[in-house]
C-alpha cells in the first residue's frame, strides 16, 4: 500500500515524506471514494467554523462600536416643555462598562476558539486528502507504466514474458542508470554547475537495484560458490568475491578477534531509552555521536519486566564509521555481512562484538531481544538474529537503511525494515526486501537537501522520518509489528550499556617473542692459496 | 450570581451581535453532530486511532467554542441590562 504523512521526530526539513509499506499480516483496505466523502464532510465543518469565527469577529466589532450614548436615544424619558427631548447623557459607570469588557472578550474568545477549529479540522481533512490521492496516484502510476511499458515493449519488438513485461536486455540496468541521471548529471558538471553526487544519486534511485543485481551477476563469477560454474551469481557471490580480496588488509594487520569492552557513558550524555521503534533508532542514532563517544560503540538496554518475568533487551548497532580508527564497522565487515554464505557472515567482526556484548551484559538464553540496527547495523542484527537461534531469543529485527534483502529471518522473528529512496546503500542488496506476514518494509522517499549536509538521505534521522509517516498514516502490518516491539520493550527499562569494540593489532616482528637464534661458530682462517679439487679415484 | 432584569430597548449593534454568538453557537453544535457521524471509517488501525483522536480534538474545540459563545451571549445579556439600567436612571 501506498501512503503519505506528515514529518516525524527529528523529521528532516517540512517536507512530509511519501511512504510504501510492503508485507505484514494482510494488505490495508482502504476504500478511497469513502475517505472522500468524509473529506467533503471535514472541509464544509471547517468552512462553518471558519464562519462562525467570523461572526463572532464581526458581534466584537459590533458590541465596540456601542456607547452610552446609543442607549440614551432609546430610554424613554418625560417630555418637560423647555428642556432637551432626550435623556441626560452620563459615561456608564465602572460595572456596565466592565460588563461589555467581558462581553467583548468573550466575542473574542468565540472567534478564537471557532477558528483553531476549524485550522484543525481543515488539517484533518488535509492529512485524509493526501493519503487519499497517493492510494489513488500509486494504483494509476502501477497501470499506466505497465501499459506504458507494454506498448514501447510491443512497438520495439522486445520479447515479453508470460506477464506482459519485456524481458530485460542484457545491458539495460546500466543503460537505465546512465539515461537515468548520469547523463544529466555529466552535462551539468561540464556546463560549469559541478558534480551533484546527490542528484546523481538520487535521480538514478530506481535503477540502484537492478544494476547492483547485474554487476553481481558478473563480479560474482569470481566466487567459488557452490552448484557449478552455471550457476546464476547473486550480491553474496559478489561481495564473497570481494571479501577474498581482503582490499582493508584486516586479515594481515589485525588479529582474528576483535576486543569488546565495557566503557561507561560520559558524563552529561543522556542516551534515549528504546521503548518503541522510533526511540529505539533514536538510540542507534546517539551512537554516531563521536564527539561524546569514542565511536564504534554498541549499545544494550535490559527492560525489567517484573518479579515474575524474564527480563528483555534491545541492543542498538549502528553502522559503517569508516575514518573510525579500529573499527569493528569496517568495509571489510560489511563485505563479509553480504556474503552469500551465512558462516563468513556470522564470521564478520562487528557480529562477534555485538555477541560479545550482549555475553557481557548477561542476555540470557530465554529472555525476548530486540535487535535494532542502522545501514550495517541492519544487516549484523539480521545475521546475529539468524546465529543465534537456540542460544538467544531474538524476537524482532529493526533495521533502518540496510541491505537486508538477501538475509533470511529464522521463524519466530520478525522484521521491521525502513529505507529511504535514493540513498543507495539498502539498494546494494539488489532486490527487494521478501514481503511476507513476518517481514514489513517502510520505503519512503523524502527531501535529502532538507537533511543538512547528507549526500544521500541515508541517516538515522531520515529512516525515522520516514517511519513516522508510514505509521502516522497507518498500515495494519506495519501497525502489528511496531506493537510487537513495543510491548517487547515494555517495562521498567535499565540504564543502557555502552560497549567499545575494536580490532586488535597483530603484534609487530619486534615485539613477538622469538626463539633464541643459535650460537654462531668461530669462523677459522682460510689455508693459504686457492682451494684445489681433485678428483677421486 | 444575580439574574439581570429583561431588557426592553437595545441599540441594534446589540441585536445584530448577540444573533450572530448565538449562530456560532448553532453552528459549532452542528459540526460536533456532524464529526459525530465521521468516526465510521474503517481503515489501518493506528491511522485509524489518529483519525479519531484528531477528531475529538477538533470536537473538544468545537464545544469549547459553543460554550463560550453561549457564556458571551449571557454576558452581552448582562451588560445590555445594565446599560439600559444606567440609561433609565439617568432620564429621570
Amino acid at each position: 500500500m501506498s501512503a503519505r504523512g506528515p514529518g516525524g521526530p527529528g523529521a528532516p526539513g517540512d517536507a512530509a515524506p511519501v511512504v510504501v509499506v510492503r508485507g505484514g499480516t494482510e494488505p490495508s483496505a482502504v476504500d478511497t471514494a469513502r475517505m472522500r466523502e468524509r473529506v467533503g464532510v471535514l472541509r464544509a465543518a471547517a468552512d462553518a467554523l471558519d464562519a462562525a469565527a467570523d461572526a463572532g469577529g464581526l458581534a466584537r466589532v459590533r458590541l465596540a462600536a456601542v456607547d452610552a450614548a446609543d442607549y440614551r436615544a432609546l430610554a424613554p424619558v418625560p417630555r418637560v416643555e423647555g428642556l432637551s427631548e432626550l435623556a441626560p447623557w452620563t459615561p456608564w459607570p465602572p460595572h456596565v462598562a466592565h460588563a461589555r469588557q467581558r462581553a467583548l472578550d468573550a466575542a473574542d474568545d468565540v472567534a478564537a476558539h471557532a477558528r483553531a477549529a476549524a485550522h484543525d479540522l481543515r488539517s484533518v481533512g488535509d492529512r485524509m486528502d493526501q493519503a487519499v490521492r497517493v492510494y489513488d496516484d500509486a494504483e494509476l502510476a502501477a497501470q499506466g507504466a505497465v501499459r506504458e511499458i507494454r506498448s514501447v515493449a510491443r512497438a520495439l519488438g522486445l520479447p515479453l514474458t508470460p506477464s506482459g513485461v519485456p524481458r530485460p536486455l542484457p545491458l539495460a540496468p546500466v543503460l537505465d542508470v546512465v539515461a537515468g541521471g548520469v547523463l544529466a548529471t555529466l552535462v551539468a558538471a561540464l556546463r560549469g554547475e559541478g558534480l551533484d553526487v546527490r542528484r546523481l544519486v538520487s535521480s538514478t534511485a530506481a535503477d540502484h537495484a537492478p544494476l547492483v543485481s547485474w554487476l553481481s551477476r558478473w563480479m560474482g563469477l569470481a566466487s567459488p560458490g557452490s552448484g557449478g560454474p552455471w550457476r546464476a551469481r547473486g550480491v553474496g557471490d559478489a561481495a564473497s568475491a570481494l571479501s577474498r580480496l581482503d582490499l582493508e588488509g584486516r586479515a594481515a594487520r589485525y588479529l582474528p578477534d576483535p576486543v569488546t569492552r565495557r566503557i561507561t557513558t560520559p558524563d552529561g550524555v543522556a542516551l534515549p531509552v528504546a521503548a518503541d521503534a522510533d526511540s529505539a533508532l533514536a538510540l542507534v542514532d546517539a551512537l554516531y555521536d563521536t564527539e561524546r563517544l569514542p565511536g564504534s560503540v554498541i549499545a544494550v538496554q535490559r527492560v525489567d519486566k517484573g518479579p515474575d518475568a524474564p527480563p528483555a533487551w534491545v541492543v542498538a548497532i549502528p553502522g559503517t564509521q569508516l575514518g573510525q580508527d579500529r573499527t569493528v564497522f569496517s568495509m571489510t565487515s560489511n563485505l563479509a555481512l553480504m556474503d552469500a554464505d551465512p558462516e563468513r557472515r556470522a564470521g564478520a567482526d562487528s557480529v562477534k562484538a555485538v555477541l560479545a556484548a550482549m555475553q557481557d551484559a548477561g542476555v540470557g538464553p530465554g529472555e525476548d531481544v530486540v535487535l535494532v540496527g542502522h545501514s550495517q547495523g541492519g544487516m549484523v542484527a539480521a545475521t546475529v538474529a539468524a546465529s543465534t537461534v537456540g542460544t538467544y531469543a531474538v524476537r524482532h529485527v529493526v533495521t533502518a537503511g540496510a541491505p537486508v534483502a538477501g538475509h533470511a529471518l529464522p521463524p519466530g522473528v520478525a522484521g521491521t525494515h525502513v529505507e529511504t529512496q535514493g540513498e543507495a546503500i539498502s539498494d546494494l542488496d539488489g532486490a527487494e526486501n521478501p514481503a511476507t506476514p513476518a517481514r514489513v518494509t517502510v520505503t519512503g522517499t523524502v527531501d535529502a537537501s532538507a537533511g543538512g549536509t547528507s549526500l544521500v538521505p541515508h541517516g538515522v534521522a531520515h529512516h525515522r522520518a520516514v517511519l513516522a509517516a508510514a505509521a502516522d498514516v497507518g498500515d495494519r502490518g506495519l501497525d502489528e509489528h511496531l506493537a510487537d516491539v513495543e510491548t517487547l520493550l515494555a517495562g521498567t527499562p535499565d540504564d543502557v550499556r555502552l560497549y567499545e569494540a575494536r580490532l586488535v593489532p597483530r603484534p609487530e616482528p619486534d615485539d613477538r617473542c622469538l626463539a633464541p637464534a643459535p650460537a654462531r661458530l668461530p669462523t677459522l682462517p682460510a689455508p693459504p692459496g686457492s682451494p684445489t679439487w681433485s678428483a677421486g679415484p | 450570581m444575580s439574574i439581570p432584569p429583561p431588557c426592553t430597548a437595545e441599540p441594534v449593534d446589540v441585536v445584530l451581535a448577540r444573533r450572530g454568538l448565538r449562530g456560532a453557537v448553532e453552528t459549532a453544535e452542528t459540526v460536533v453532530r456532524d464529526l459525530a457521524r465521521s468516526v465510521d471509517l474503517d481503515w489501518a488501525g493506528r491511522a485509524h486511532a489518529s483519525y479519531l483522536a484528531a477528531l475529538d480534538a477538533v470536537r473538544a474545540s468545537c464545544a469549547a467554542a459553543s460554550g463560550r459563545a453561549q457564556e458571551a451571549v449571557g454576558l452581552l445579556d448582562t451588560f445590555s441590562c445594565a446599560a439600559e439600567a444606567h440609561a433609565r436612571e439617568a432620564a429621570r
